[in-house]
């Protein structure tokens, strides 16, 4: 038997007894099976593997962490990067005088808590709202108090400096704008209009669209928790 | 007019949150005030169709009870909500304006204060002169067939 094909190993000084096939079989088996686990386990790591969770929701391919602030909630107490830490919680970026999409929003989100509490089987719980008023010139904390029992009497409305605002909303990637007019003008502000998901962690784990139905959004809302506790 | 009081009528006797406005062949139906917070303004949504064979433009409102109203536009493009004031609303010849949340709604500023279930008038000022009274039931949320965003015309 000749040998034609000798392996690594063995090279040209290859006993001539046995073919030494089944060393370069193994070898090359070997190799196989070693690129195959690399592939398998960087598969695992690569971040299109997170399961789609649907054109209403976005997650953040890494979770972002928050960095420190300060803000002050509408029951005067210190709301830091703290309070996002120990439950699920919701932010929405807006300000009182918005007379539409705000009051919109937060009444969509009073209605899924409202089936939140209609649910006995449900084994999630309602995320905190978290309204953060991007206007504090105009939301004192009297005026955020009364805006947020309007709504839910435990729905949390958030404000600051607009230095400790913009830490928070550039934090989770929320655009805001206030326009320069005179005091006492009325204005129009723009802000984001997703609501963001942040984890027990305080990291900022989704983006979500606002519920039109409440228990889409309850679904939607497992869904993307759930894709958070196993994969990232 | 009689068909419309006879619509009015058939509308409240089945409690449907619907009221009928009729100024030439003007019609405005799907009208609802949203409940706003307090000391907050108040968004006032319907669907204005135009039934005549010529477009007609709306220039503005009033009503007893807000200090003023405005036109609105909300738009949302790339994940952010912006708000502009418009001067008015145009409405084509056999086509329908729908004003609703996150879209076109009239803005009552300084409301009374308001409450949920009672109704209230709106009178719609339109370019050429004519008016059409709308009756408005304040809702914390819309009517079901409302719940969409932005606004769309059709025949």
């Amino acid at each position: 038997m000749s040998n034609k094909n000798p392996s690594p190993v063995t090279g040209s000084q290859a006993p001539l007894k046995k073919g030494p096939d089944w060393v370069t079989w193994s070898i090359v088996g070997g190799l196989l099976i070693a690129v195959l686990a690399l592939f398998v386990k960087a598969w695992s790591v690569i971040p299109e593997s997170l399961p789609d969770p649907g054109e209403h929701a976005r997650m953040m391919v890494v979770p972002r962490e928050i960095p420190d602030f300060v803000l002050r909630d509408h029951r005067g107490e210190a709301f830091s990067q703290d309070q996002l830490k120990g439950q699920w919680s919701l932010l929405f970026f807006g300000y009182t005088s918005c007379p539409d999409v705000c009051p919109f929003v937060l009444q969509e989100l009073a209605l899924v808590k409202k089936a939140f509490e209609e649910r006995t089987d449900s084994e999630r719980e309602m995320p905190e709202v978290v309204f953060v008023s991007v206007d504090p010139d105009r939301d004192s904390q009297v005026r955020l108090s009364e805006y947020m029992n309007f709504f839910d009497s435990d729905f949390v409305g958030v404000s600051g400096p607009d230095e400790e605002l913009q830490i928070l909303a550039s934090g989770v990637g929320a655009y805001y704008r206030v326009p320069d007019v005179a005091e006492g003008q009325g204005y129009l502000v723009d802000h984001a209009s997703k609501i963001f998901l942040v984890d027990p962690n305080g990291r900022f784990l989704a983006l979500l669209d606002d519920p039109h139905d409440p228990e889409e959004f309850i679904e939607l809302l497992a869904k993307v928790q759930t894709i958070g506790e196993t994969h990232l | 007019m009689t068909l419309k009081r006879f619509l009015v009528l058939v509308s409240a006797f089945f409690l449907i949150p619907t009221q009928w406005a009729a100024a030439g062949e003007i019609m405005v139906d799907q009208s609802w005030v949203m409940l706003p917070p307090p000391n907050s303004a108040a968004a006032g949504f319907m669907n204005i169709r135009n039934h005549s064979d010529e477009a007609v433009t709306l220039v503005g409102a009033e009503t007893a009870s807000a200090k003023r109203i405005e036109i609105h536009r909300s738009q949302i493009s790339d994940g952010v909500a912006r708000m502009e004031r418009l001067e008015e609303v145009s409405i084509p010849a056999h086509e329908s304006v729908v004003f609703s949340p996150k879209g076109m709604h009239l803005m009552l500023i300084d409301p009374i204060p308001l409450n949920e279930g009672e109704t209230i008038s709106i009178q719609l000022k339109f370019e050429s002169g004519a008016d059409a009274l709308v009756k408005a039931m304040v809702q914390r949320r819309p009517p079901v067939e409302d719940a969409g965003s932005g606004h769309h015309s059709h025949h």
